[in-house]
């Protein structure tokens, strides 16, 4: 019977090379999750609806139809269990919640009458911009 | 041949160290980035500025009679929201010269915050972004077309919250 015999030395290089690995490798899995969980937040997604919507409006003129693909915004709600409207537009301010708190605001300056719609089946927010007379 | 007292060196304190001061400098990087708030100024002021001049101005002459244009006479006219204006995060000058003399023909309008005319100059995320835009018009006055140069300078501070 041949009995194999190991290389204490050689084991002993193999495993701190195999722990070295894979604590990089854990190392960079846990940078790439927070790095990707910072760059999906939620709080980001609000400022940045809420500014486009407010920039939308100001560039626009009266008579304008405006329809919007909010399905990104739409899946975070649904994440955080948030049934009620996504986007509010009250006193000159578009209000982005995705969640229950006071969201994010941001003023627009026209003076328009604005009629909102969040089309749940299409996942768009339309937007019917009417001068405010 | 690898030497053993190396390799024990690679798992030692001083590799988690790196490592973690490393993670730690990334890790602010990241919190910076997205907690910082996306600057929209310049466009806002590009809108307003852009805005104000479309109002002014339709088909190459200006529409209103030019010493009778007010602040009022631009809130009903050109859409814009009297009390946004008027608060502190925004700023809109036009002035009114002479085509050749580039002599003001009459005074100013201003609405909003006229602190922006120095502001605006400073660099920094707290100040405000303004934008200037001329633009150059026919103004009848009495059956005679004049050219006229209108200086519109917008500016925003809004940043939202």
């Amino acid at each position: 019977m041949i009995k194999r015999r190991w290389n204490k030395k050689g084991v002993d290089v193999i495993m701190s090379n195999i722990i070295f690995i894979l604590l990089n490798l854990i190392f960079f899995a846990a940078m790439f999750y927070f790095v990707s969980r910072a760059s999906s937040g939620d709080s980001f997604y609000e400022q940045k609806y809420a500014k486009k919507i407010a920039l939308m409006i100001d560039e626009a003129k009266p008579n304008t139809h405006i329809e919007l693909d909010i399905s990104k915004l739409m899946e975070k709600a649904d994440k955080n269990n948030y049934k009620n409207d996504i986007v509010t537009i009250e006193n000159n301010k578009v209000i982005v919640r995705l969640r229950q708190g006071k969201g994010y605001n941001f003023i627009y300056f026209s003076d328009v009458k604005i009629s909102k719609l969040e089309n749940r089946e299409t996942k768009k927010l339309i937007l019917d911009i009417k001068e405010n007379v | 041949m690898f030497n053993k007292k190396g390799q024990e060196e690679f798992l030692s304190v001083w590799w988690f160290l790196i490592i973690t001061i490393i993670g730690v400098f990334i890790s602010i990087g990241v919190i910076i980035f997205y907690s910082s708030a996306i600057d929209v100024k310049g466009i806002e002021a590009h809108i307003l500025a852009t805005k104000t001049a479309d109002c002014f101005v339709q088909n190459g002459y200006l529409t209103f009679n030019l010493n009778s244009i007010d602040k009022s006479l631009i809130f009903e006219k050109c859409n814009l929201n009297k009390e946004i204006l008027d608060s502190k995060e925004y700023y809109l000058g036009i002035s009114f010269y002479g085509y050749e003399s580039n002599q003001k023909l009459r005074e100013p309008v201003q609405i909003g915050n006229p602190t922006f005319q120095t502001f605006c100059e400073l660099e920094g995320k707290n100040y405000p972004t303004c934008v200037t835009k001329n633009i150059y018009t026919l103004n009848e006055e009495n059956q005679n077309f004049k050219k006229l140069k209108i200086e519109i300078s917008a500016g925003s501070n809004n940043l939202g919250g």
